[in-house]
């Protein structure tokens, strides 16, 4: 099923939660949304869902026009931050509901549960109640609930978020690889970027209402279409100078290589882990050394210019405080983007800027 | 948490606030018990506190004696008051639903002028609700009297469903629209059985207020038609030539609080047990 938002513009009072989005979702296709809070992606879903009126802006599953249905008749499957299970009903009666109110044959909504729950490894649950379930049974629990009927596009509102770190990444592992079995389509809100990066196909990045970088987690990282998204994914966060400014010098002398006229309107990002200690011509002051298990993040001064370093934990932990190191940044993972649009900007041999529109062409699985 | 520690003298003084209080709302009880169980004989000055010998006597005289009063009264006032539970349940869920769901601006002003409605004494409702009934035609009606019941318990109960139905999250709702289920489907399976404690509570209250209400009935209801018990036992202070029938009007009460008592011991775990969310949203 392939899923459709045309023009989706949502206004609370005179606040803009949504403006103009656009977002096509392939046959098949999980579809990250990821953004600071009141960035308008829980809108978004709740507009695909139904529940939430939009000002102007369609949605359409497969070419059918649904923005007019209420939220019953538009079979799709959703699962809740806080998994909204039913209290009083047993596991069973929980993931049959669907199938009832659809008044599914009882000898058939049976084995499909009975099925579904296998898959979702609750089977041994099903005549328990909610309350005697754990964070992780019943993620699976509200799991099994809204892929029992089929749907034809299953939503995920922030769904990790209630569980514990190591769980995060196993159900993670396990929503994909069902995903990616039963070829649904998926549209998972998070604001957990490294979440979005692991899970989707694609990845739309959304600020203020509109998704602004919409691409594949790879390009989105290695080239990410505008200053926003390049901070917004990567932790440690992306060195960025500006060619004006008290990070000047340094910016100026990082772009040399790649612009002649010195980058004016230009900034300079830099992922940590292209930030090279040991080598090079740029001498910089450690000023803390932090230690994150397989790597270290070193704090270095330029003058006035603050870097961020990713190096191997062996180098790292030689580092004290106060050494000065000779550093270099990888020049073929350089970004550049124009101060004035935060777009990014390549430049060609001949030293021409074009901006990039990765946001506009990028289909990653879609067609 | 911190153990508040008292006195001994303050521990002192509260054990005989809680016994007067105690002894205030138990003492006439124990007093109705002891006078209605006890021969007639024994009901004349001078008056003993306990009886020497007890009698079930005076609730057989009031049940089946031929100066008794019979079941008919009984009868009436759990018509009355069943009645009165069941209008009273279904006004106050649809009535609190709708104040706890829709978002009405004066929704939180028309809460507080239903509770404050809820604390005027019946008795202020009795003169306009006779003129009301008289010119209506429900004078004298059974459905006159059921109509005034549940008209004075709605309010507390509308009240309280209000609170119940916003203990619920409107999350659970959008998961059976999601999950297909329409409106009528949405409250059969996923509100009412959640909001039931609440419903119980306000069938409950309003049963036991109509079973117990004197003066709405007195005025509404003609002599000798349909009386509830609490109007009938009158005729042992009033129509008897020789002061009042204690023994009777002893017996005659102690009957009626067999069912306010049988109703709390069956529902009131249930009573209690509002809770039943757990689960719902993460532990």
């Amino acid at each position: 099923m392939k899923l459709d938002i045309e023009g989706l513009t949502v206004e609370y009072g005179q606040v803009a939660a949504v403006r103009g989005l656009n977002l096509t979702v392939g046959h098949g296709e999980l579809v990250a949304l990821v953004g600071p809070s009141g960035c308008g992606k829980t809108t978004t879903l709740g507009f695909i869902t139904g529940f939430i009126r939009p000002k102007s802006g369609r949605v359409r599953f497969d070419g059918l026009d649904v923005t007019d249905l209420p939220p019953q008749r538009r079979g799709i499957g959703y699962v809740f931050q806080d998994y909204a299970i039913y209290p009083h009903m047993t596991v069973r009666e929980n993931i049959r509901f669907p199938l009832d109110a659809a008044k599914v044959d009882r000898k058939k909504a049976e084995r499909d549960v009975d099925e579904i729950a296998g898959l979702m490894g609750v089977g041994n649950l099903l005549a328990r109640r909610p309350h005697q379930l754990s964070g992780g049974q019943r993620q699976r629990v509200a799991l099994a609930r809204a892929l029992v009927k089929k749907p034809v596009v299953l939503l995920l509102d922030e769904p990790l978020s209630n569980l514990d770190a190591h769980l995060r990444v196993e159900v993670r592992a396990e929503i994909r690889r069902l995903q990616l079995d039963l070829k649904m389509t998926t549209v998972f809100v998070t604001h957990d970027q490294a979440e979005a990066m692991a899970i989707a196909d694609r990845v739309a990045v959304m600020n203020n209402g509109d998704i602004v970088a919409l691409t594949s987690p790879s390009t989105l990282y290695s080239r990410p279409p505008s200053l926003f998204a390049a901070q917004f994914i990567g932790s440690p966060q992306i060195n960025i100078w500006a060619t004006d400014g008290p990070d000047e010098a340094l910016a100026r002398r990082v772009i040399a290589p790649l612009v002649g006229d010195g980058g004016a309107g230009l900034l300079a990002g830099v992922r940590p882990e292209h930030v090279m200690v040991g080598a090079g011509d740029i001498k910089a002051t450690t000023t803390l050394t932090e230690p994150l298990g397989r790597d270290f993040l070193v704090h270095l001064e330029v003058g006035p210019s603050s870097i961020r370093s990713l190096v191997p934990a062996a180098q790292g932990a030689l580092l004290k405080t106060g050494e000065v190191v000779p550093i270099a940044m990888e020049r073929s993972h350089l970004l550049l983007f124009d101060a004035a649009t935060g777009h990014r900007v390549e430049i060609d041999e001949a030293g021409t800027r074009r901006e990039d529109d990765t946001r506009e062409t990028d289909g990653g699985l879609a067609g | 948490m911190e153990l508040v520690r008292f006195s001994l003298g303050a521990r002192l003084l509260r054990a005989v606030g809680v016994a007067l209080m105690l002894a205030f709302a138990v003492l006439p009880l124990l007093w109705v018990i002891s006078i209605a169980l006890r021969p007639g004989s024994q009901a004349i000055y001078p008056i003993s506190i306990l009886p020497t010998s007890l009698t079930l006597d005076n609730v057989w005289g009031v049940l089946f004696g031929p100066t008794g009063i019979g079941l008919g009264p009984y009868r009436n006032a759990a018509f009355y008051g069943l009645s009165s539970a069941v209008i009273t349940a279904v006004a106050s869920t649809l009535g609190g639903y709708a104040l706890a769901r829709y978002n009405m601006r004066a929704g939180e002003g028309i809460l507080v002028v239903i509770l404050a409605l809820s604390f005027l004494p019946s008795a202020s409702r009795i003169v306009p609700l006779f003129i009301l009934f008289s010119a209506s035609g429900l004078y004298g009606t059974s459905q006159g009297v059921i109509l005034a019941y549940a008209a004075g318990s709605t309010p507390l109960g509308i009240w309280l469903m209000a609170g119940a139905f916003r203990q619920i999250p409107v999350r659970l709702e959008q998961a059976a629209r999601i999950d297909g289920a329409g409106t009528v489907l949405t409250m059969r399976r996923v509100v009412l059985p959640l909001a039931l404690p609440g419903i119980l509570v306000v069938a409950t209250l309003a049963f036991i207020d109509g079973w117990n209400s004197f003066s709405l009935p007195l005025i509404l209801i003609p002599k000798d038609t349909a009386q509830p018990y609490t109007v009938a036992l009158q005729r042992y202070i009033q129509e008897i030539g020789y002061g009042i029938n204690w023994p009777l009007l002893a017996a005659g009460s102690l009957v009626a609080l067999v069912p306010v008592l049988t109703v709390f011991a069956i529902l009131q775990r249930r009573l209690v047990r509002v809770g039943g969310l757990g689960g719902a949203i993460r532990g």
